[in-house]
């Protein structure tokens, strides 16, 4: 299948005369398959051990060995927690520690993706234990949750036709409600002090003009479905969606695991699907959802080929005045770090102080949390770069590189002291900490001149001076753009 | 992507200016107390540069206890209407120093919209468009601010500004789509607000993170940012994409911030403590105070918003709270035009008063106002506006529009045209279609 996605992608270049970038290098790729995969940079020793490994296949070895990490099972849960339950509100910022822990679960038991959606979709309980969250969050209102199901599940636009027809797509205002419909019965109360998402059989939708929806319907199905027994429309629901008769489960699914590697979805954007048959890869999108179909909705198979593909392993450097525009993945997008990569990273390989906020805390107060408020913006897609100036200076100012770079003892600046080190070594371990790679000869001229311009008028200034400079560069590095993306 | 360069006219006019000492002198509002550097540095300005003050009221303000009351309807509610300095226009007596402003004002008694929930009518009022749909709109604030900065570039030691400052927006404006598809470099910067209380007589407004590491003087941050620059001149000639581009934007424009004398405009500390007191003592006062030392240095637009919060939402209480938030308003909003008109810079300074919806005709069993999105008011002010005037009427109870009506696209057309910015200016969208800033009808007769 990757060698099927690579010629698919050719074909469109040659017609459009599109020329792809080279391979990445070693470094580079190893930085992107970690953030992509693990969701933080890679360990400097790792990066080192990568790039010394001779063997030929060392690339496929890497992927997979991530792939098959706990690491993997939990980024994607974190990745699939924010799309379910977005931050944007921090105000109601809900704890979705527990709906994250039931999505790791599954993806480490190798759940099929259509199975993990299903079961998601007819979860109730109470919200502080589980994926009932995802109701809550939309107030287990059928409009929004609605809303979000289609825009999440199924790539589809169809709450613009809730107060008005659909401007560009097919979609009507009946298409939606009938599709609200199955959440109709969604009922949320408090017991206690604690907030439950329930089904209520009696209870039925009705539309903003008070019309009521009787007969819930499948978007783009024209029959009625089989009543569930026990006359549960969530369950209704779920039996189509995860049945070979709808194809916008499978498509929507691949589409955004094509985003989380290359930037931007086969069709964007991903969650306004509707007229992806106009769109340039359209025939891609269909054979790849097929394939995964194919494999039981497996997810880590479907990584495992995407990072496979020639595509994935393309440079994103483009020395030409012509780079190829984003919408042919003949050059690899540099896609923006979240808050939470770039966080985990400088915990891991600058302040060295393990991993943060493992057990109990709440990781809305913890300094993680704090920062990830901090930076938190309206979501946006891996191309964008969502902050503003505020982020820059609370980046540039912040208690974080204060950590940082204020003190030699602590962190990668403390390691500098070890007497075996070199000036080479030194540089050495601050670009691999912060950009995962060597620094070329003329970046190394370049910091030696820095580190060794002010002479001290003895030894203890002289050290103290380098020290300083250390610093800098460290702050340099960690503000740098090239460290706050995925190459 | 960059910030344009200034013309050399515009150098050597600021050659000219002393921005030094830019608190108005001694607390005296008059004229006379100004300082001349200030006086012709509005001159120029006032000259050169429009600029607009959005009043933004989070949680929909009841027009009918503000600009539109009925009191001979039975819902009219206990609050009194009084006469302005302008015969035949009347509004409520909780805002007695806009009265004697109303020849400035041109009040909008017909809008109307269909978007009754709070961050809908959000974002419909701020964007023209409702939520949803694939394009991500942005607000009126980030195309008008992005549009004027590009018709006139601004003065280098202003340069570090942003275009767009948005001081206390409450989680509703925060979550509305701010920049949407112009992107994050035209979204504004915020500043944060706590109210007076405890040791604090005075409300404070600052911008977090403004100041550098306690132990990094200005010789090494300068070695550190030239070390930087370098380390970023190389990375992007490999990778000039959007994001790439634009962490590299945000991250100069803070650099030059938190090194330029253009962020004493967040310091309100250099003005008078008879001059802070004039604006009154909270956050909305302060603020409009802000926004005064921000167009003094060029900033295109302001927005301040009244109430930490959807203070406006008045489902119960309705009418003490109104009462308590017009003193809010009126002191701050009053003395910010008597002191732009001071300065030279009401003429140039356009100001619209406006929330996501108005309150119901009906008073609900809490003494309260729900949401009413069917007819409203919104209010028009300073440059470009024809004040003294009433524009669009409601029936006798106020349910209906029954002259004059007006939607959101109608509100930001107009808005615009005050300004003298088309509202048919066009920006694209990252897929290359162009999206005019709003498509409305505009209302000539509130123009001057």
């Amino acid at each position: 299948m990757a060698a099927r996605i690579d010629g698919l992608l050719s074909d469109a270049w040659q017609e459009a005369e599109v020329q792809p970038a080279g391979p990445a290098d070693d470094a580079e790729f190893c930085r992107r398959v970690w953030f992509d995969f693990a969701g933080v940079a890679p360990p400097v020793s790792v990066v080192r051990a990568f790039l010394t490994d001779p063997a030929p296949d060392k690339r496929d070895r890497m992927v997979r060995r991530l792939l098959h990490s706990r690491r993997f099972d939990h980024h994607l849960s974190e990745r699939f927690s924010e799309l379910l339950v977005p931050a944007d509100d921090p105000a109601q910022a809900l704890d979705t520690r527990p709906l994250q822990v039931w999505l790791e679960e599954r993806f480490r038991r190798d759940t099929p993706y259509d199975h993990v959606v299903a079961d998601l979709l007819v979860a109730s309980g109470p919200v502080d234990q589980g994926p009932a969250v995802f109701f809550a969050s939309r107030e287990s209102e059928p409009t929004r949750v609605a809303t979000a199901t289609s825009q999440i599940f199924l790539g589809l636009q169809l709450q613009c036709a809730q107060c008005h027809d659909h401007p560009f797509d097919d979609w009507k205002q009946e298409d939606f409600w009938n599709f609200a419909a199955f959440f109709g019965q969604l009922r949320q109360r408090a017991v206690g002090n604690r907030q439950w998402v329930e089904d209520d059989r009696n209870q039925q939708l009705r539309t903003t003009e008070g019309t009521l929806v009787s007969t819930p319907m499948y978007p783009g199905v024209s029959q009625p479905p089989e009543p569930d027994p026990a006359g549960l429309r969530r369950r209704q629901l779920t039996i189509w969606l995860a049945s070979r008769d709808n194809p916008y489960l499978a498509r929507a699914a691949v589409n955004r695991a094509w985003q989380h590697l290359f930037g931007r979805g086969l069709v964007e954007p991903v969650d306004a699907m509707d007229a992806y048959q106009h769109s340039r890869h359209s025939q891609l999108l269909d054979e790849l959802a097929e394939y995964f179909v194919d494999q039981r909705f497996d997810l880590r198979a479907l990584y495992a080929t995407l990072a496979a593909t020639d595509a994935y392993r393309r440079s994103s450097v483009y020395r030409g005045a012509d780079r190829p525009g984003a919408e042919w993945f003949a050059v690899m997008a540099v896609k923006t770090l979240t808050p939470a990569q770039y966080f985990d990273t400088l915990v891991q390989n600058v302040w060295m102080s393990g991993p943060a906020d493992t057990g109990p805390t709440d990781p809305r107060t913890s300094i993680r949390g704090r920062f990830l408020t901090r930076m938190r913006m309206r979501s946006a897609t891996p191309t964008e770069y969502p902050h503003g100036v505020l982020q820059a200076l609370a980046t540039m100012n912040g208690p974080e590189l204060q950590r940082a770079t204020m003190s030699t003892d602590v962190g990668v600046l403390a390691t500098m002291k070890t007497p075996l080190f070199s000036e080479e070594d030194q540089l050495d371990v601050l670009y691999l900490a912060t950009l995962s790679r060597f620094p070329s000869d003329q970046e190394r001229r370049r910091c030696e001149a820095f580190l060794n311009e002010q002479a001290g008028d003895n030894e203890e200034a002289a050290m103290a001076i380098r020290n300083e400079r250390f610093a800098d560069l460290l702050w340099a590095l960690l503000c740098s753009t090239e460290c706050a993306m995925c190459p | 992507m960059h910030r344009p360069r200034p013309s050399s006219r515009r150098s050597f006019l600021k050659a000219s200016l002393a921005y030094g000492a830019v608190s108005a002198a001694g607390g005296s509002l008059a004229t006379s107390r100004l300082s001349p550097a200030i006086l012709r540095a509005a001159e120029a300005a006032r000259q050169q540069n429009r600029h607009v003050i959005l009043l933004w009221m989070p949680g929909g303000p009841s027009q009918l206890d503000t600009f539109d009351m009925k009191p001979d309807a039975a819902t009219g509610g206990p609050l009194q209407e009084a006469q302005t300095n302008v015969p035949g226009i009347r509004f409520s007596e909780h805002l007695p120093r806009l009265a004697k402003q109303a020849d400035r004002l041109a009040l909008l008694r017909g809008m109307s919209t269909a978007e009754g929930d709070h961050a809908r009518g959000t974002t419909l009022m701020q964007t023209g468009h409702p939520p949803g749909g694939p394009v991500k709109y942005p607000a009126v604030g980030c195309t008008l601010s992005r549009a004027l900065a590009e018709e006139a570039p601004r003065a280098p030691e202003h340069d570090a500004l942003p275009a767009f400052v948005s001081i206390a927006p409450g989680p509703l404006v925060q979550q509305s789509p701010r920049s949407g598809f112009l992107g994050p470099q035209y979204a504004p910067m915020t500043v944060d607000a706590s109210a007076p209380g405890g040791t604090r007589s005075l409300a404070e407004l600052r911008v977090n993170f403004l100041d550098r590491h306690a132990h990094v003087d200005p010789l090494r941050q300068g070695r550190r940012v030239d070390l930087w620059r370098a380390m970023q001149d190389d990375y992007l000639a490999g990778r000039r994409v959007d994001n790439a581009l634009a962490h590299d934007t945000v991250f100069q424009a803070a650099l030059d911030l938190v090194d330029s004398d253009a962020r004493e405009a967040f310091d309100l500390t250099q003005e008078s403590a008879k001059t802070r007191a004039a604006y009154g003592e909270g956050i909305f006062g302060q603020g409009c105070l802000m926004a005064r030392r921000l167009l003094e240095r060029d900033v295109p637009l302001v927005e301040v918003s009244l109430g930490n919060g959807i203070a406006w939402d008045t489902h119960a209480d309705n009418f003490a709270q109104v009462r308590r938030l017009c003193g809010e308003l009126d002191q701050g909003w009053a003395t910010l035009m008597d002191q732009l008109e001071t300065l030279g810079l009401l003429e140039s300074t356009t100001i619209l008063w406006a929330g996501e919806f108005g309150r119901t005709p009906v008073i609900n069993d809490n003494g309260g106002r729900d949401h009413y999105p069917q007819a409203f008011s919104c209010v028009l002010a300073g440059g470009g506006v024809a004040g003294g005037q009433v524009y669009g009427a409601t029936s006798a109870d106020g349910s209906e529009v029954e002259d004059g009506k007006m939607n959101a696209q109608d509100l930001l057309s107009t808005l615009c045209g005050a300004i003298g910015v088309s509202p048919h200016t066009q920006f694209d969208t990252a897929d290359g279609r162009p999206i005019a800033i709003a498509e409305g009808q505009i209302v000539r007769q509130v123009l001057s």
